[in-house]
């Protein structure tokens, strides 16, 4: 853990105003900051080491290249004091992985259906221009605060270019990777031939990405585990178990079928027979997913037994109906946090779906 | 020629576009690699106004308004050049011109109205909406831009000068001052807009009225072929009183709704089965002995198109025509037989119309 380079209060270029540290990545270290000529907050990236920013510079300018609003906007990009700086918009949130760690232990299908629809465009964009992202993974997505998730922004463009050399250093000493955070975050995520030789890597390998991705939101788990034992799981492209739930909720086929032919068609070995990202796009935007407006509230009863159901508390003399079909998860127990939509009934109104937090 | 020096980061490309009020230089960001439009105002006063331009623009969010990134300051004079996405595609009309394909017109009418929509709902009224300020990104996703007359949606804004562009302009403007300014004028100069490319790209001959009222122009005799339902709503947005005109949150729903038609999927658990229903003029009859609910699909929504006996949606009775909630358990049989009663959960979903 390198130390923060700002306490917060310094001032950048006459412009921008470092207010706290937020965040570090592999590569980087992230604060927010102020954009005193627009009164706006920004997210201020900087590389942890001097050998890292001619790479900084070209992942910058490769962000820079995408306009899509499923794409962290690239908004400055600077050099002071013998540093580099990437300014990009600030999403009140957090990002992907920091949601499934604290937050959400899975996603419902809805959900999922919205997120990875966002992402596909993003993706598609970038591939548009051109940019091979190379590093698809949670924590390079941002997501809104809000219950419906409602902003999703992928970030951090080709920067993985420095985890690939990582990667190939790994590869000849075993003893490094397991040392090498960065590696280790990104690997549950990498296509096949990303793995076995990161240099012939594509396109096709942030489709892989993508729908690893997929999978980890709606079971909560990468598809071929954590660490390097997912390394030869990964490299057979066996395809993983379908999430349990999908079996048991019924009520949300055809909607988990959809999404489970996404995974596979994404996690495919040959990167050749993979759907691109703008066919992704296509398959999205047929997928059916409600996006009714979402709240969160406390599960304050529940009713066991046939037919089972239970109510959520929301505001204060406020309490929404729920039916057991319409909870994707096991069992629901009061005092579980849950996010939902809220639906016109008599005399409360009805929940669906439902989806516990953590 | 630059008006004055831009900093090195910024490279003059020589392409200079002229708008109303301002030029636009099209430079290359030489620090990131991008192009991107410097404005500057072609007179020193009016060089405040691009800074009123900023506040305007500041804190909007919206995928179909073009982000700024610079504030240039000239050195030995007033002068300031705001630095903004380069927005490369086609104008609107120029793409209109060649659209042959009706649908596309209700896809790009339906971005501009949610770009228009998002303004508003920032508390901003544009007042220059017309097609040369909307034109088309790297990915086909429509940006309003120049915010030069914007101003706050203040209750009680009024102005004496009717600045914007003929034939767009909403016939208060026409009044004697001071005149009231409210959101409204947007979806007036939205609907002239509309009507340029449901035209070809042409600004029909209906509209070329000063004072814009009695307008003898209705969408339904456009080349665009629209439904009557979004020429009902079109032609609204011409209309002369500026209270009778819908918000552009109305417009922006009306046209999703005809982008949805026919798309929207209800999933109901019948007797142990999935049934789906999607297709238009289709219909789920739900009936256990004699207490029975038909269901219709019409393209736009889930409405009862009959019922008798005991059947409660959410627990509440419908009535024939009346829309099923997006969620929903429909309960068949007499309440006192309690959990023995036939349950139906119901569930409504529909594709994204975004970009």
């Amino acid at each position: 853990m390198s130390s923060h380079f700002f306490s917060g209060g310094e001032v950048l270029l006459d412009r921008y105003r470092v207010d706290r540290y937020l965040d570090e990545g592999g590569m980087q270290q992230v604060y927010v900051a102020t954009d005193l000529t627009f009164e706006r907050d920004v997210v201020l990236k900087v590389p942890k080491n001097p050998s890292a920013e001619k790479r900084f510079a070209r992942s910058a300018r490769m962000s820079a290249r995408v306009t899509h609003a499923n794409v962290a906007k690239t908004l400055d990009y600077f050099e002071a004091d013998s540093r580099s700086y990437l300014v990009e918009e600030y999403i009140q949130g957090s990002d992907l992985k920091q949601l499934l760690d604290m937050r959400f232990a899975y996603f419902d299908p809805h959900l999922a259906g919205h997120v990875i629809h966002q992402l596909a465009k993003g993706l598609a964009a970038a591939h548009h221009a051109g940019v091979f992202h190379r590093d698809v993974k949670p924590s390079n997505v941002m997501v809104s605060g809000d219950a419906n998730l409602s902003m999703v922004k992928i970030t951090d463009f080709g920067i993985a270019k420095m985890t690939e050399e990582e990667l190939v250093g790994a590869m000849k000493d075993e003893s490094s990777i397991s040392g090498s955070q960065t590696v280790l975050g990104a690997l549950p995520y990498m296509a096949p031939e990303m793995v076995r030789d990161p240099k012939k890597a594509d396109l096709p390998a942030d489709v892989w990405a993508l729908g690893a991705m997929l999978y980890a939101l709606l079971s909560g788990a990468a598809p071929f585990g954590a660490g390097l034992a997912a390394i030869p799981a990964i490299l057979e492209a066996k395809p993983p178990p379908k999430p349990v739930l999908f079996d048991r909720k019924l009520q949300f086929s055809p909607l988990t079928d959809g999404l489970w032919s996404i995974v596979e068609a994404c996690l495919t070995k040959n990167p050749d027979k993979r759907p691109t990202a703008d066919e992704l796009v296509q398959v999205c935007a047929r997928l059916c997913y409600s996006d009714a407006p979402r709240l969160e509230g406390t599960i304050s009863r529940f009713r066991h037994g046939t037919g089972a159901w239970g109510f959520i508390g929301a505001d204060p003399g406020f309490e929404v109906f729920f039916h057991i079909d319409s909870y994707y998860g096991e069992k629901p127990k009061p005092g579980v946090r849950v996010n939902f939509a809220c639906f016109e009934g008599h005399p409360s109104h009805r929940a669906f779906p439902v989806l516990p937090l953590k | 020629m630059l008006p004055f020096k831009f900093p090195e980061r910024y490279e003059f490309t020589g392409e200079r576009l002229e708008g109303g009020q301002g030029y636009v230089y099209i430079c290359k960001d030489k620090w990131l690699d991008r192009t991107v439009a410097v404005k500057v105002m072609k007179d020193i006063p009016d060089a405040a106004l691009l800074r009123q331009e900023l506040a305007m623009l500041r804190g909007i969010r919206s995928k179909h308004v073009a982000e700024v990134y610079d504030l240039l300051t000239a050195r030995r004079s007033a002068m300031v050049g705001l630095v903004q996405e380069y927005v490369p595609g086609a104008k609107i009309d120029e793409w209109a011109v060649h659209n042959d394909d009706p649908a596309q017109c209700l896809t790009v009418l339906h971005q501009i109205a949610c770009g228009i929509s998002d303004i508003h709902q920032h508390k901003k009224i544009h007042r220059d909406i017309k097609p040369s300020n909307i034109k088309f990104d790297a990915e086909k996703v429509v940006k309003i831009l120049d915010f030069g007359l914007a101003q706050a949606a203040d209750p009680k804004a009024e102005t004496v000068m009717a600045r914007g562009t003929r034939f767009y302009l909403a016939p208060e403007f026409y009044c004697p001052p001071p005149i009231r300014v409210t959101r409204a004028v947007d979806t007036f100069a939205f609907g002239v807009t509309a009507a340029v490319v449901c035209n070809k790209g042409v600004l029909p001959n209906e509209l070329r009225v000063v004072p814009p009222v009695n307008l003898r122009f209705s969408f339904s005799s456009t080349a665009a072929q629209l439904p009557s339902d979004v020429v009902a709503t079109l032609d609204a947005t011409l209309r002369e009183g500026a209270k009778s005109r819908p918000t552009m949150s109305e417009v922006k729903d009306s046209l999703e709704r005809r982008l949805l038609f026919g798309q929207h999927r209800a999933v109901a658990w019948w007797q142990g089965d999935k049934h789906v229903l999607s297709t238009r003029g289709k219909v789920l009859s739900l009936e256990v002995g004699s207490d029975r609910m038909v269901i219709e699909y019409d393209g736009l929504v889930f409405r009862v198109r009959a019922v008798s006996g005991n059947v409660y949606v959410n627990n509440r009775n419908l009535e024939i025509g009346a829309l099923l909630p997006g969620s929903c358990v429909i309960t068949i049989g007499e309440p006192a037989l309690g959990a023995g009663r036939t349950f139906v959960p119901l569930n409504m979903s529909h594709p994204g119309v975004e970009p």
